[in-house]
């Protein structure tokens, strides 16, 4: 028995003796917490940073930033009347999962280029969801587009301006003023015809006839407003016309490459629809055509082209100090 | 013994300041993105230093994980710089 006694008891010491002693314990718990909290930390502080080089990698691999931006400039060289954009004056953000793009927007008012509108557009991945524009101009263009509002006006369709009042206008002008005017033709004609009726101005913009400006609705039943190209040479870098031997064929294939982010143009640009598939498909078939242009030049020799059997209507647009050096 | 265990704890320090550096840079990293300055080019000195750090962790068993997380961190923020650097500048062509 006395054995067996000594050999519990040699058991009960062993036990005792390997036992880890509470402050080991407490400092294996500490330890173990501090390394749960640090690794929870490092795994909620991966997770932005993660994010941001996926939204990097989105915008150069998926729908590329700068088709995004090719698509916004393209929008309004062809949708805004009389419009230039500048390279340099693009400014580009990144945050997560989204791209900003803010740039200045610039008109050909008598002899010199003047900003008019600032941009603020934002995309969430490749949707626009925010367009801020600030605007200089003294005559907007009607914000929200309807079948007779528009300032380019097709023969068979109606104008809700009147063109006496902005004859009167124009008249009241000083003489040393430099004017924009739109001007709505009475029938459709080749632009090289209109140019050349019009030497003592720049044609700086013309409204091409794509088969639904006569009604300003598409097959759709859909209110469209005017498209159109630049008509003066541009030799800005960033500008799609610089350097093209046609602008017409630019035109046209700006329109196809708009095509395909169709959603994103009509976004971007102040038209309600552009079904631009439908009026592709009649470029395609007919040859481009106008019915109004947009002008600029002295106060008196815009005043002198209301002699001109080929003008319809005219609305008065920006009107600056004269800078007309020729 | 007491020699072992001083060792043993600075090897613990140099595990912990990589770490530590490595959680910072990040959340430098998280509160320019979340602000919305975007990602800045993070201190290549800061980076240096957690793997000196982290590699000099490693050589005690003890504070070997302590280490290879460091080091994993900094992996982690070259691979960022890489990214925002090289797709950057082919995402914004605009200096």
């Amino acid at each position: 028995m006395d054995s067996y006694k000594q050999l519990l008891q040699q058991a009960k010491e062993s036990e005792k003796g390997d036992t880890p002693s509470t402050n080991v314990i407490k400092k294996a718990v500490a330890s173990s917490k501090r390394k749960l909290i640090v690794t929870t930390l490092t795994i909620a502080l991966l997770i932005v940073p993660t994010c941001y080089m996926l939204t990097f990698l989105y915008y150069a691999f998926g729908t590329k930033s700068t088709t995004l931006m090719d698509v916004t400039s393209q929008t309004l060289y062809v949708t805004e009347p009389n419009t230039t954009l500048e390279e340099l004056e693009f400014d580009m953000n990144f945050s997560l999962f989204s791209m900003g793009l803010s740039f200045e927007q610039f008109k050909q008012i008598g002899d010199e280029v003047y900003p008019v509108k600032h941009y603020d557009t934002r995309f969430m991945l490749n949707n626009l969801v925010e367009k801020n524009i600030t605007s200089k101009l003294e005559k907007s263009y009607p914000k929200y587009p309807t079948e007779t509002n528009q300032w380019l006006v097709h023969p068979d369709n109606r104008a809700e301006f009147n063109t006496i009042e902005e004859q009167r206008k124009l008249k009241g002008l000083p003489n040393e003023t430099v004017v924009e005017a739109y001007i709505s033709l009475n029938d459709l004609y080749s632009v090289d015809k209109v140019i050349q009726q019009m030497p003592n101005v720049d044609v700086t913009w013309a409204a091409i006839y794509t088969g639904v400006e006569d009604t300003m609705l598409s097959a759709r039943g859909n209110v469209v407003s005017p498209i159109g190209y630049p008509v003066q040479p541009d030799q800005t870098n960033w500008s799609p016309f610089k350097n093209a031997t046609s602008h017409e064929q630019t035109f046209l294939s700006i329109l196809n490459f708009l095509a395909d982010y169709e959603e994103t143009a009509t976004a971007v640009s102040a038209h309600k629809n552009l079904d631009l598939k439908e009026r592709i498909k009649y470029l395609e078939q007919h040859d481009m055509k106008t019915y109004g242009v947009v002008i600029t030049g002295p106060k008196a020799e815009v005043e002198q082209l209301q002699n001109l059997t080929m003008i319809k209507h005219m609305k008065l647009g920006e009107v600056k100090l004269w800078n007309w050096v020729r | 013994m007491e020699l072992g265990a001083l060792k043993q704890s600075i090897f613990n320090v140099f595990g912990w300041a990589s770490v530590s550096l490595g959680l910072w840079t990040l959340i430098m990293i998280n509160s320019w993105i979340i602000v919305g300055y975007g990602a800045p080019f993070t201190s290549k000195n800061f980076i240096i230093l957690i793997f000196i750090f982290g590699i000099i962790a490693t050589i005690s068993k003890s504070s070997r994980s302590l280490g290879m997380w460091g080091i994993y961190l900094g992996c982690y923020l070259v691979l960022f710089m890489i990214v925002i650097f090289f797709v950057g500048w082919f995402i914004n062509p605009f200096p």
